[in-house]
């Protein structure tokens, strides 16, 4: 099980830097598409089935495609190269801090809680049903906003 | 394959690895879609660290990590929606050269 967890783990860094420094767009898309199939599969593994399928459906599927979609658009443009000691730095002290909060709180690892189905209903009902609403206001004007922006843009091409 | 005693460590290191590698995309990279992609991946990040927790402490981790999940693909339609309008009608895929809105 120990292999099984560090070969996901290493694909899934490999492919979360792979793109972040490739430079031809459609590449990138690959390399970030396996990530999210990667993720999808951490969370079958975890016993969390719905939040996999529901990370492929959305994620490597919508994402992924919208990505393409805007790359086929722009062009597979090269990026113009910058290296940033700052940007390093910062991450690496995330890194660190991260590492050392992870080994804080996740040393004391409990039996697995066997989360069932009905389980993730019932606490989604009680608890979080409400949030449902601005949620779906919220997505609404997000994509009605996304809309009216591009038919605009395609009013001013005509 | 399912993992059932696996320490939380290890999936809290696969969180904190993605939140590092996106910080530092997020901050080094000058195109505007490799940035969004910074963003996905830390998003990711926060989800994984979400389902780790989720395993020790109950459901609700896995229903934020739904609502994280639905609004961050919102969030990369609107991102992708201006990198076009930016693209196609200012010839800009660069951030900093996005002014339009300066004083």
């Amino acid at each position: 099980m120990f292999l099984y967890f560090t070969i996901l783990f290493l694909i899934v860094i490999a492919t979360a830097i792979a793109a972040i420094e490739l430079t031809n767009f459609i590449w990138v898309l690959v390399a970030f598409a396996t990530l999210l199939t990667e993720i999808a599969l951490f969370y079958f593994s975890l016993g969390f089935p719905l939040l996999g399928a529901f990370q492929l459906a959305v994620y490597a599927g919508g994402v992924a495609i919208l990505v393409l979609f805007t790359i086929l658009t722009i062009g597979e443009r090269e990026e113009e190269k910058k290296e940033s000691k700052l940007a390093a730095g910062v991450a690496i002290a995330i890194f660190i801090t991260g590492v050392i909060a992870s080994i804080w709180t996740g040393l004391n690892t409990k039996p697995y809680l066997n989360i069932s189905l009905q389980e993730l209903g019932n606490v989604f009902i009680e608890k979080y049903a409400l949030l449902v609403i601005p949620l779906g206001f919220t997505a609404v004007g997000i994509i009605f906003g996304a809309y009216y922006l591009l038919s605009k843009k395609l009013q001013g091409e005509e | 394959m399912q993992f059932t005693q696996e320490p939380m460590l290890w999936f809290l290191l696969v969180a904190v690895s993605l939140l590092a590698i996106g910080v530092y995309g997020l901050l080094s990279r000058k195109s505007i879609l490799k940035m969004i992609i910074s963003i996905e991946i830390i998003v990711n990040g926060a989800n994984v660290g979400l389902a780790a927790f989720a395993t020790q402490h109950g459901a609700d981790g896995v229903i934020l990590a739904f609502f994280a999940i639905a609004l961050a693909a919102l969030e990369v339609a609107v991102g992708l929606t201006l990198l076009i309008i930016l693209a196609r009608k200012y010839s800009i895929t660069f951030p900093e050269k996005i002014n339009n809105l300066r004083w």
